[in-house]
């Protein structure tokens, strides 16, 4: 049967969310406001959603693909850091999300931190293989957070 | 074999895959690019940082905000034409309706027709509205997230639809003037059923179907809810009614010649 869009949305509120604040680098007001775009989106357009029905990132591979297509304008909030939600090494991994550019980030999060192949996150994004490479490219930059986590993860290790 | 190729032939390098020859020629290059060694080696720093960004949860105060949203998307005004493509606000309405007016009968059980619609209606009445308006938002959410449906004047396609949706064979009602135009999937009480949608003398009348135990009743008119008219009936594993904005003298006409058992 049909999955209802709350069914979906419900099955993928905590990625949505990781995934909100990751292309918002880090700001909790901008990952909200994109994360209620693109549930309303997806509700006005589900067809597109139903098509990809049996698929467990229906949504996100929306955000995504909204979020690559027309980068919004996200309000900027009050900072996640010290935040009981979001774990202050975690957050380094946001920031450095926040600085690399917006289609980049796109491309990272599905291939990089969400593990795609290039042919699957290429075929999210609506991009050629070529493209998806230089996008990729920005990678070292996130790898720069991503030390920060491990460090600090280190340190405060037992 | 470049780098980049083998790079992206062995993404993600934790996943398992087929070991194909282009997979060995990206093996063998990794075995001699210090670069690519390094590549992958960093890898497992940025699967480490997922790992522990996969354990935020969405704060409840963003739940709640998101299905908010969700629900006032939903509520506004013509937004179920967009959402579904299709159905008109009368389906709607009408489903909406239906559930109200007919909702007791189909699912109380066969033989409690009589009883069920007055319950209903003392409900309605003492929730001021309320019930009504539950009712109506509920179907209205079921029936705007895209269910199956199909558009389709031709009865033998319209069964095989069914048949295959539904689970068992449906048979439609059999009339000249009654031409169905429209079949689509819906929800009611958590059942999966079906509306085909007549044309019927310049209005439209609608023939739900809910599979559902039910000893075999014959038709009768349930109740009128100012125009709209309502006529139920089942069979062994049917249950059905008929509902339109004609008299219900109509309706009951039309299923009594319509039906072929």
């Amino acid at each position: 049967m049909t999955r209802t869009i709350e069914d979906q949305v419900s099955l993928e509120l905590d990625t949505l969310w990781q995934a909100a604040l990751f292309l918002a680098g880090g700001e909790p007001r901008g990952a909200e406001s994109l994360l209620v775009d693109t549930v309303v989106a997806a509700s006005e357009d589900y067809l597109r959603v139903a098509m990809m029905d049996g698929a467990s990132d229906a949504v996100e591979r929306l955000m995504l693909r909204r979020f690559f297509d027309h980068t919004p304008w996200l309000p900027q909030g009050r900072a996640l850091r010290g935040s009981r939600d979001v774990p202050e090494d975690v957050d380094d991994l946001l920031r450095s999300a926040g600085s690399i550019p917006p289609r980049s980030r796109a491309a990272l999060w599905l291939v990089v931190i969400r593990r795609k192949p290039y042919v699957e996150g290429a075929d999210i994004l609506g991009i050629d293989g070529e493209e998806l490479r230089g996008l990729l490219e920005h990678r070292e930059t996130l790898m720069a957070g991503s030390h920060r986590v491990v460090t600090r993860r280190k340190e405060g290790s037992p | 074999m470049t780098c980049d190729e083998a790079r992206e032939l062995l993404w993600p390098p934790e996943r398992p895959r087929l070991l194909a020859a282009d997979v060995e020629r990206a093996r063998e290059h990794l075995r001699t690019c210090p670069e690519c060694v390094r590549y992958l080696a960093q890898d497992r720093v940025l699967l480490d940082a997922y790992h522990r960004l996969r354990k935020l949860e969405a704060p409840l105060e963003v739940r709640g905000r998101v299905f908010d949203s969700l629900a006032r998307e939903r509520a506004k005004p013509g937004a179920e034409t967009n959402r579904t493509k299709t159905p008109s606000g009368w389906s709607v309405a009408l489903a909406a309706v239906l559930v109200v007016s007919v909702g007791g009968v189909l699912w109380s059980g066969p033989g409690s027709d009589e009883a069920a619609a007055p319950q209903m209606a003392e409900a309605t009445d003492a929730d001021g509205g309320t019930g009504v308006e539950a009712a109506f938002v509920e179907d209205y959410l079921r029936r705007a997230v895209g269910e199956d449906y199909l558009e389709s004047t031709d009865v033998e396609e319209i069964v095989q639809f069914l048949t295959r949706e539904l689970g068992q064979h449906v048979t439609l009602l059999r009339l000249a003037e009654l031409m169905p135009v429209r079949v689509e999937i819906c929800l009611l009480e958590g059942r999966r059923g079906a509306m085909i949608v007549y044309q019927f003398d310049g209005k439209r009348v609608t023939h739900y179907l809910v599979p559902k135990p039910a000893d075999a009743r014959p038709p009768s008119v349930a109740r009128e809810h100012g125009d709209l008219a309502v006529v139920t009936w089942a069979s062994g594993s049917l249950e059905e009614a008929l509902v339109g904005e004609v008299s219900s003298d109509t309706l009951l006409s039309l299923v009594r010649s319509g039906r072929s058992d």
